[in-house]
């Protein structure tokens, strides 16, 4: 991670792109996008705004440049600029569709035999993998980009809370409480498929 | 240890931030608790399938139709056909290298000829040349003044001079008159006058 | 309408506006005649770019918009950088006192410096798609002779003596 996060030979398309040359800034472009797209993706689920947003990530970079102080790479630069759009993003979304709290203290069975299907023996594993994307997305926004920093992006907690600004300390909390509500409602699921370690 | 706690130290445990007295202290309650090593269980299940799950990837075509919108977006359009070179097209670049073996070679002609004074290094750039302005007049009220009438003296000589040549009626142009506040045409007036420099 | 008809008529609306433009002289703070000259040095060198380039209309038509536009930002920008300068210096002059706040201080002033170069970067690149070859190579000229130009002019505006 440490690697990709410090890529220091883009400094002459910076010093292009910074000079007002936007073909130095599309051929970084060309370099990130991949990976902006895919930590993007893990926040938002949904391919097209993936997209959109990814576009709103580099162009919110271009506008920025002038204020690019160099103390840390242009690609994590670009991926903090990411991670605050896509978080934006979830807010705006959360505040606009009703969604069901998670609520701790109440585990899925305590709401009825209706809230949670059996899960089917034959297609556990891809079952699995489909409600944990489901879960993961009804996290609240906050607990959802530490978990898809860390635990999908690989992020420290150090690298997260930089890219979200706030503690260390915070992240690790945040992290309890998404895992802590991603057992609870993927718990049976997780006894389908087993304990692989 | 409560099992609250050590749920906590579960997560920092899967993240790689436990370490010393509290890893042994978790390790000490998780022999004994049976339910917080099926929480660690499924933890740790959830990690691993967090991180199989890789973002979808765009086609080829897919990232090209991105490139253009955000091209779009930029106000940039390069050459169609070909992915816009990142120095100057050659036209372009034997013009500038035209200019400064031209501006190198008068430089050097002068230089041996003993022709023209050697370029004041204090105005060669724009910002430089009014940084130096600036912090000679600041304090300089009377230099500020003389300057100023110079300045003006200069403008209504271009203007004399390049009548004829003008190709545009200035005046008219309302984007050169922008800059022309009711204050310069007063300047003229009295750079043209029995005190003009 | 002529080319010399049209000259003539500008001539004549220059007199009339330096007749219509007498005002009596007022004491202006010192930080406003700055700013005029700055604004006066910028309309001259439209002018003479104007004339160096033999520039078409229509290509006054785009370039002096953005030369405005950019001639403003960057006054903006010149005296938010006055203002964080003076901060500056009011900080290092506290001493210990102040230590903490210096290191966002100074780095408000770099980011004022790095954006006003980046306007002129700015224009440099505008204007590449703007001129032909051969203008490009003038602007070049132009604008040293501009710059030396104006370095000329302040040297004759201190006298002989200074």
């Amino acid at each position: 991670m440490n690697e990709r996060m410090d890529d220091r030979n883009d400094e002459p398309l910076v010093d292009l792109a910074c000079n007002g040359r936007p073909e130095a800034f599309m051929e970084l472009v060309r370099r990130y996008r991949e990976r902006i797209f895919a930590m993007i993706y893990g926040m938002t689920r949904d391919r097209s705004d993936a997209e959109d947003l990814t576009q709103e990530t580099f162009l919110a970079a271009y506008r920025a440049l002038p204020r690019f102080r160099r103390t840390s790479s242009f690609y994590t630069w670009v991926y903090r600029i990411g991670v605050n759009t896509s978080l934006n993003f979830l807010k705006k979304r959360s505040r606009e569709k009703d969604r069901a709290d998670f609520d701790e203290n109440i585990l899925p069975g305590d709401r009825g035999a209706a809230a949670f299907p059996s899960p089917e023996a034959s297609s556990a594993r891809g079952e699995l993998e489909a409600k944990l994307a489901e879960a993961v997305d009804a996290l609240p926004p906050l607990f959802k980009a530490a978990f898809v920093l860390v635990a999908n992006q690989g992020l420290s907690h150090a690298e997260a809370a930089r890219m979200l600004g706030c503690t260390e300390n915070t992240v690790s909390w945040r992290m309890h409480k998404a895992r802590k509500l991603l057992q609870a409602r993927l718990r049976p699921f997780l006894n389908e498929v087993g304990h692989e370690m | 240890m409560r099992c609250e706690r050590a749920r906590k130290w579960i997560s920092d445990d899967l993240d790689g931030r436990l370490a010393g007295r509290r890893a042994e202290a978790l390790a000490r309650h998780l022999r004994s608790c049976a339910a917080c090593r099926a929480y660690r269980g499924d933890l740790a299940l959830i990690q691993v399938r967090s991180q199989a799950q890789p973002a979808p990837s765009l086609t080829p075509g897919e990232w090209t139709r991105f490139e253009r919108s955000l091209e779009r977006e930029l106000g940039y359009a390069p050459s169609p056909g070909r992915r816009p070179a990142l120095v100057p097209a050659v036209r372009t670049r034997l013009a500038w290298v035209g200019a400064g073996i031209i501006l190198v070679g008068a430089t050097v002609f002068f230089l041996v000829k003993g022709g023209p004074p050697e370029l004041d290094p204090a105005f060669l750039s724009y910002e430089g040349s009014l940084g130096q302005i600036d912090r000679e007049i600041r304090d300089n009220p009377d230099l500020a003044d003389s300057f100023n009438r110079l300045v003006m003296a200069s403008i209504g000589d271009t203007i004399r001079a390049g009548q004829s040549d003008l190709p545009i009626d200035l005046l008219a142009n309302p984007d050169f008159l922008e800059g022309w506040a009711g204050e310069t045409w007063e300047d003229i007036h009295n750079s043209s006058g029995p005190n003009a420099p | 309408m002529s080319k010399y008809i049209k000259s003539g008529l500008t001539v004549a609306g220059l007199i009339i506006f330096l007749g219509f433009g007498s005002v009596a002289a007022q004491d202006r703070p010192a930080g406003a005649l700055q700013e005029r000259i700055r604004r006066n040095i910028h309309t001259l060198r439209l002018l003479q770019m104007t004339q160096a380039l033999d520039l078409s209309e229509n290509q006054t038509a785009a370039i002096f918009p953005v030369m405005n536009r950019l001639e403003k930002d960057k006054a903006d920008l010149q005296r938010q950088a006055a203002e964080a300068v003076r901060e500056l210096r009011a900080l290092i002059r506290e001493g210990k006192a102040k230590e903490e706040a210096l290191p966002a201080a100074a780095d408000k002033v770099t980011a004022l410096r790095r954006e006003i170069l980046a306007k002129d970067a700015e224009l440099e690149a505008f204007l590449e798609g703007e001129l032909t070859p051969i203008q490009r190579a003038k602007y070049v000229l132009f604008s040293i002779d501009f710059y030396q130009g104006l370095g000329q002019g302040l040297r004759r505006a201190r006298g002989p003596l200074r």
